[in-house]
């Protein structure tokens, strides 16, 4: 389904690289997944750190306990749609709770994390208000 | 995007499990004993920055460190090997359904599982 909001066309699609009880989408903004856009612009030195993030949702997917260093919900999240972030040592990526799912936003550093997380919300914000 | 197999042909995949399965035994371990992390830490014979980080899932020590990490809290610590083709072909014609499951939270100041 594609919604239009502010000239930006909303998608989500299914990551099929996720194998658990809970499915895993991503957003896709314009024909483009911010996801897959950050995989695509990782450094080799990051590409491991994404791979152990993947671990991280699919636990989360098959509903199992993480330490709160690698993923937590976020506080401050002005809406009642639940707010989260996977974590690793350089990495962040964030994610927000729908009806049995979850949907992966963006992705980020860590040393830009404050600068990401207002952007996540605003495309967060946007997204919801594109289902309205 | 990085395909289902790709990921499970990574190195980030496997030790990332292998590092959080190692935490759920000592957090479990920590639980059941009703310890907190300078008791285990005590127990355990290791500095409490040391444990910390043990329960934060970082941890890249030698083999001999997970044995002797594994007797101490009462846990035979098996390593199994399987072909990897064969795993990567299980693994993906096993498609899990979606479930129904909704607005499972629990938190604590150690670990999260929010559904």
């Amino acid at each position: 389904m594609q919604l239009n909001n502010f000239m930006s066309t909303f998608a989500v699609q299914k990551i099929e690289t996720i194998n658990g009880k809970q499915v895993f989408y991503k957003l896709v903004i314009d024909g483009t997944s911010p996801l897959d856009e950050f995989e695509e612009s990782l450094e080799e030195q990051y590409k491991t750190e994404m791979d152990r993030i993947y671990f991280y949702m699919e636990e989360v997917a098959n509903l199992r306990s993480l330490p709160r260093t690698k993923f937590r919900e976020l506080k401050g999240a002005k809406s009642n749609i639940k707010e989260y972030e996977f974590k690793s040592e350089h990495l962040r990526v964030y994610a927000i709770k729908q009806p049995n799912c979850k949907l992966v936003v963006m992705c980020g550093y860590k040393n830009t994390q404050d600068e990401d997380i207002i952007k996540f919300r605003s495309l967060k914000n946007r997204y919801i208000f594109s289902q309205k | 995007m990085k395909t289902r197999a790709e990921l499970l042909r990574s190195k980030g995949y496997w030790i990332a499990k292998l590092q959080i399965e190692l935490f759920r035994e000592l957090d479990e371990f920590k639980k059941k004993k009703s310890m907190n992390n300078t008791q285990l830490a005590d127990y355990l014979g290791y500095t409490k920055g040391y444990v910390s980080q043990l329960l934060n899932g970082d941890f890249n020590h030698k083999m001999s460190k997970i044995v002797e990490l594994s007797l101490a809290i009462g846990k035979a610590p098996k390593l199994e090997f399987e072909d990897l083709s064969q795993y990567i072909k299980d693994d993906c014609s096993f498609e899990i359904s979606s479930t129904s499951v909704d607005s499972l939270t629990y938190q604590n100041n150690d670990y999260s599982l929010v559904a």
